[in-house]
């Protein structure tokens, strides 16, 4: 037995010293492709477009985050507290707002193809979509829990829902006009045309019939 | 007879659930104090949490099928509250639509550019 056990142990350790070894340099070989790919994104020289990349990245995601944790809790702080209407708890109008985004992912999609006309249909669709879902949702409870309605007291439900179509019509039009603004299509022709109309380029214009 | 004995079973199973929900609301604290520091603790949002793939799949379903009818989405497809049938309200859901949604974006913008 003992025997046996030094065997296995001897393999053992022939097994792992072998194949430390290999595994290792497989390892720093990878990691060395690895590095050189990083290296090679973070040193290239397009820094602008990267810059570029991150600037809407980061701007979609202040966009959205503000939109969906944000803004539903100002109107749970201004329903409950400002105006005293224990309607929805701060969770549900997360979650509403939350799942309101979803059909802006179609949306979304759908808007690259690079006509305006596209990209105002299918977000304002969706915009449709999702405001509605929102305010049918919350404005039974909002109303129903309004309780100034009555004498002399001005009713506080409708103003909010009037707020929250305010916040989505807004929330479409910084989309359209942020992300989806489609002005390329002059700009791609003007650097093709104005050579040509340039005085600069007028002598150039000989250069065909060469 | 089998339907019979069988009956019951349902509302035995329920009173479970209801009861796990109701030491939750019972343990919450009532002072503003006592509120605050519940906030900035983990298990407060853990039940936000608790959700699977089907009903995030079931509500994102919901939302592009009843959109338009009046409090369904939110009673009969996330539920006011936790219970046996419906989860309730969630984090993970919005977290991460949000989430892919900047994704959507930024893949979409390096396309059109």
């Amino acid at each position: 037995m003992p025997y046996n056990n030094n065997i296995s142990t001897f393999l053992n350790y022939i097994s792992v010293s072998i194949t430390k070894p290999f595994f290792s340099l497989l390892f720093i070989s990878d990691n060395k492709q690895v590095t050189a790919n990083i290296h090679g994104y973070v040193h290239r020289n397009d820094v602008e477009e990267f810059d570029y990349d991150i600037n809407h990245l980061l701007h979609a995601a202040s966009i959205l985050l503000s939109f969906t944790f944000v803004l539903p809790t100002i109107l749970w702080i201004t329903t409950q507290c400002c105006m005293a209407m224990n309607a929805l708890q701060l969770v549900e109008w997360i979650c509403l707002y939350g799942y309101s985004l979803v059909p802006y992912m179609p949306a979304v999609v759908l808007s690259t193809i690079p006509f305006s006309i596209v990209a105002w249909i299918t977000l304002g669709l969706a915009t449709a979509v999702s405001c509605l879902l929102v305010i049918r949702n919350v404005s039974p409870a909002l109303l129903s829990s309004d309780t100034s309605g009555g004498i002399g007291g001005q009713a506080k439900g409708p103003p909010i829902i009037l707020v929250m179509l305010g916040c989505h019509i807004i929330f479409f039009l910084i989309l359209k006009f942020t992300f989806y603004h489609f002005t390329p299509a002059p700009h791609h022709d003007s650097p093709t045309f104005a050579p040509v109309s340039s005085p600069v380029a007028a002598p150039v214009t000989d250069a065909p019939s060469l | 007879m089998p339907a019979g004995l069988m009956a019951p079973l349902p509302q035995q199973q329920q009173q479970p659930g209801m009861m796990a929900v109701q030491p939750a609301a019972m343990e919450a604290p009532t002072s503003w104090w006592g509120k605050f520091v519940m906030c900035l603790t983990i298990d407060a949002y853990k039940g936000y949490f608790d959700i699977d793939a089907d009903d995030i799949v079931k509500r994102i379903r919901g939302v592009f099928l009843h959109f338009y009818k009046p409090e369904y989405f939110r009673n009969n497809v996330m539920g006011p509250m936790k219970t046996n049938e419906l989860k309730g309200p969630d984090l993970y859901g919005p977290f991460w639509i949000t989430m892919s949604l900047i994704f959507f974006i930024g893949v979409s913008l390096k396309y059109m550019h």
